[in-house]
């Protein structure tokens, strides 16, 4: 197993691709650190226990600098380093339409505070830990942030920004021997549950524009390049945009 | 001869102010545009928006910023960007008229010490890509200007690709240049794209 031994932080990993990428380095034998502001984060990590991994969850608000550093220093603690940073969580209005002519300020600050401000506090918690043993910070992007999207503008701006702050960080980090990545992922999850309840014609729109055919597994066609991203294989890996969509965006 | 390409704009400028705007709006004049405040109560064909906020471009490693400091970099830049997406939205949507954002290079492969700013201009970019979606039925183009980043902060050198011309442009005939053509009748095609004035030093895919 390529990841015995390595300590992986995944934030948002109570549902969705955050819990596919937990299962998915789980099962490649890291120690995952499951960072949920829900109790959705225990259930996956019951999944992994099912599964012979080993995890756990704490309780974990990507907004809070507290609770980030808190989720940080229990890995640590508990397993003596952190190889790998994950930042997948974003806010939970992700999925709201709206118009940029009239963006809700309340809108715009859950957005911000998730995924902006979110990525700041993982990447300032971790970096000291990182750096200590040559690890990973993994972000995540979507075609809204390379693409624009006229539906979800708010969700573009903070998926575009997650690409200059990987790009960034790549430079800025790589004399320490850190890497950054960010992957774009097309997954079943549950927000897209959701939007198929209100437009049960959306499934098949969505696959339509997937040459593969199909919208992705978290657990089985999402996790495991992350997995990889984390794995030594990766190690010459680093700025760059992994885009993991069965084709849906080939637009770089 | 034939007429100046901004002949009868009018194009008011939003966000960052200073020697570079200064010069940019020199330049859009010598296109025969004509400059008003962004809330005056003219008819409005354009709208600059300068991503080039001095307090955003100071330098730092990420590790050592402070949440102001992070504040001032990244999420005030996008604040300021979804303003002027109000005020441009309201001002054009009549009768259509043009959007351009001048967000520097640097962000376009990113730059140490510069993670926050570089963030910012991602998303100001996705946010100009999303408004071309949103505003193309209401004939408002929306695209971005990208000047090479020693053009607007002082004294910083590319710390990319030597540019392919070994020169940086000159603000005020030709990143002016490119603006005021995204501005007039003939840019009217182009939208949600981003283009980049640094001399040919960075090369998107």
């Amino acid at each position: 197993m390529r990841l015995t031994g390595r300590t992986v932080l995944v934030t948002g990993a109570g549902g969705g691709v955050g819990r596919g990428v937990a299962l998915a380095c789980a099962a490649e034998g890291a120690y995952v650190v499951v960072a949920a502001p829900r109790d959705n984060g225990a259930e996956t990590v019951g999944l992994i226990c099912e599964r012979g991994g080993v995890a756990e969850w704490i309780q974990c608000d990507v907004t809070s600098r507290r609770d980030v550093d808190g989720a940080v220093e229990l890995a640590v603690a508990h397993t003596g380093g952190l190889d790998a940073m994950v930042h997948n969580a974003t806010s939970r209005r992700s999925s709201e339409p709206a118009q940029l002519a009239d963006l809700d300020p309340t809108a715009w600050e859950d957005h911000a505070a998730v995924s902006l401000r979110g990525a700041f506090h993982c990447a300032q918690a971790a970096f000291p830990h990182l750096r200590a043993r040559r690890g990973r910070l993994i972000l995540f992007t979507s075609p809204a942030g390379m693409d624009g999207s006229a539906m979800l503008p708010a969700y573009g701006i903070v998926k575009g920004a997650m690409r200059g702050l990987a790009k960034s960080l790549a430079r800025e980090w790589a004399p320490d021997g850190v890497t950054v990545a960010v992957v774009s992922p097309l997954a079943e999850t549950p927000a897209l549950a959701k939007a198929y309840d209100e437009d049960p014609a959306l499934r098949h729109r969505l696959e339509m524009r997937v040459p593969v055919g199909r919208i992705g597994d978290p657990e089985l066609d999402i996790g495991p390049v992350v997995a990889f991203l984390v794995s030594d294989g990766a190690r010459y890996i680093t700025g760059q945009t992994i885009v993991v969509d069965g084709g849906r965006f080939m637009g770089l | 001869m034939s007429a100046p390409l901004l002949d009868g704009k009018t194009v008011a400028m939003t966000g960052a102010g200073g020697a570079f705007a200064d010069e940019l709006a020199g330049g859009l004049r010598d296109h025969g545009a004509r400059l008003v405040a962004p809330d005056a109560d003219h008819l409005l064909h354009g709208v600059v928006h300068l991503c080039t906020e001095t307090s955003a471009m100071v330098d730092g490693p990420l590790a050592g910023l402070t949440p102001a400091e992070w504040d001032d970099r990244c999420e005030a830049v996008v604040r300021a960007a979804i303003d002027t997406c109000r005020t441009a939205h309201a001002r054009l949507s009549g009768h259509g008229g043009a959007v351009v954002f001048v967000t520097p290079a640097v962000s376009l492969v990113g730059a140490a010490n510069h993670a926050a700013y570089a963030a910012a201009l991602e998303g100001v970019r996705a946010m100009a890509k999303s408004a071309a979606r949103q505003w193309g039925p209401v004939g408002i183009t929306v695209n971005c200007v990208a000047p090479a980043f020693a053009l607007v902060a002082e004294g910083a050198a590319s710390p990319i690709e030597r540019p392919a011309l070994d020169r940086g442009p000159v603000v005020r005939a030709e990143v002016a240049g490119v603006v005021a053509f995204l501005l007039s009748d003939a840019g009217a095609g182009v939208t949600g794209s981003t283009i980049a004035v640094d001399g040919g030093s960075v090369m998107m895919p």
